[in-house]
């Protein structure tokens, strides 16, 4: 289940700005969703090569340049679809819960 | 101390230890092997600059050199092949089953069938470990192997000795014979375990960390493996002392007979032979103490090889030794021939 989320979870949190994967790893961190970092990255792959994701090299201050994750059209329609569903899921959850 | 080599990881230099290398070198290849495909390239490249990143904050907090603590840490945050594999696996996530989600299945390459070899384990060992590799090499069990040599060596030692000690030398030469199981492929060879990126670094893994292999070992083996070292102590403390007397007492009757040489040709114990030349009797006598010396001497350099860990001889050494030995005793004994009466 939790896995599951972990996509709606990154795209999610790259709704607002870009990110480059050690910052979404520090929030998901936080929101306590992920356990081994590695599994993010076989994701954002998969996200990107189904147009969902597009990425572009930021140079950074520190290091050599990163790849910054932003949402396209796409991934924007799909995170509305997801948003949809997960509200109507949390729903009926929250319905059968208050029972 | 550690050897330790400069590495770049995604464009950063670090300097990191031997051990950590090979381990961190292992995980990369594992990964590889996990995800294949232009898009495991990039999923791997992706990891390896998560990694530099990690390392860069490790050498910003003080640390000089990437250790192997550094790489397990890393290698427990990122998770392992099996981890990732396992997660990529099982990823319907809610509203999102469609067309798209497809991963590549993370397996490792077919296992191809290896030919097992016969090596001396070098992790299981009481003398040479030569019955262990053959327990392995066998597929028996190492111990009741141990036990049945040892009862037919104890039963011939009483019945027939000359069989007993054939068995020793036996033993002997398979040790020198048989190579040593020392490299982690040479390892999973002797085991006849399919030699596969995995394989090689869950070996790694496992000689990494020399407490888990006395772990790892059973009671008959530990019994074993403290009558092999005891054994082996007294036997080496008996030939050293033994060594070091000859030693002495070769050197004093060398000195004896170039002090007094011609006392011993004209009037000395060796002046009346029953005919012999006393002059090519003496040569004789000194290429045998000569002969003796040296083995002796490499006696005395094997026990210490053998119970301090001192280092050992090269091969060149070894040969010239056991060369010159031969010719001397060859010489001793030509010459005895040259010293007997003409009748």
């Amino acid at each position: 289940m939790r896995k599951g989320m972990l996509e709606f979870c990154v795209l999610l949190i790259l709704r607002h700005k870009a990110a480059y994967a050690s910052e979404m790893i520090a929030e998901l961190k936080e929101a306590k969703l992920i356990v081994v970092e590695g599994t993010l990255y076989p994701l954002l792959t998969r996200l990107k090569n189904d147009g969902l994701l597009a990425y572009e090299w930021q140079e950074s201050t520190s290091g050599p340049p990163r790849k910054y994750y932003s949402l396209t059209t796409a991934g924007m329609e799909f995170l509305e679809q997801l948003s949809q569903s997960w509200n109507e899921i949390s729903q009926s959850v929250s319905h059968l819960q208050s029972l | 101390m550690k050897k330790t080599f400069p590495v770049n990881i995604n464009g950063t230099i670090f300097y990191i230890d031997e051990d950590a290398y090979a381990l961190l070198n292992t995980y990369l290849e594992q990964l590889k092997v996990a995800f294949k495909g232009p898009e495991g390239a990039e999923i791997v490249a992706d990891i390896e600059a998560r990694i530099s990143e990690i390392f860069s904050e490790t050498i910003a907090s003080g640390a000089r050199v990437i250790v192997l603590e550094d790489v397990n840490m890393v290698i427990e945050q990122m998770g392992t092949p099996s981890d990732l594999g396992a997660d990529s696996g099982q990823e319907p996530c809610a509203g999102s089953d469609d067309n798209n989600m497809q991963s590549p299945p993370p397996f490792p390459p077919q296992p191809q069938q290896v030919r097992k070899r016969l090596y001396r384990d070098m992790n299981n060992k009481v003398f040479g470990g030569v019955l262990s590799g053959l327990a392995c090499y066998a597929g028996w069990t190492t111990n009741v192997l141990r036990f049945l040599v040892f009862l037919v060596w104890f039963l011939c030692l009483f019945g027939a000795w000359p069989l007993s000690w054939s068995l020793v030398i036996c033993y002997l030469l398979a040790w020198m014979i048989i190579p040593p199981a020392i490299s982690a492929p040479q390892y999973l060879e002797m085991k006849g375990t399919p030699i596969t990126v995995n394989n090689v670094g869950q070996t790694i893994l496992y000689s990494a960390w020399p407490a888990a292999q006395k772990h790892a070992r059973s009671v008959a083996g530990s019994f074993f493996n403290i009558v092999g070292k005891t054994i082996l102590i007294i036997t080496g403390i008996f030939a050293a002392a033994f060594g070091m007397v000859s030693l002495f007492v070769l050197a004093v009757c060398c000195m004896a007979f170039s002090e007094h040489w011609s006392y011993l040709m004209h009037a000395g114990p060796l002046s009346d032979l029953h005919g012999f030349d006393p002059f090519f009797v003496g040569i004789a006598l000194i290429s045998l103490s000569l002969a003796a010396i040296i083995f002796c001497a490499a006696l005395i350099w094997a026990v210490c090889n053998g119970l301090f860990k001192a280092k050992g001889a090269s091969p060149a050494v070894i040969i010239s030794a056991v060369v010159t030995d031969i010719i001397l005793v060859v010489l001793g004994a030509v010459f005895f021939i040259m010293a007997r009466p003409a009748f």
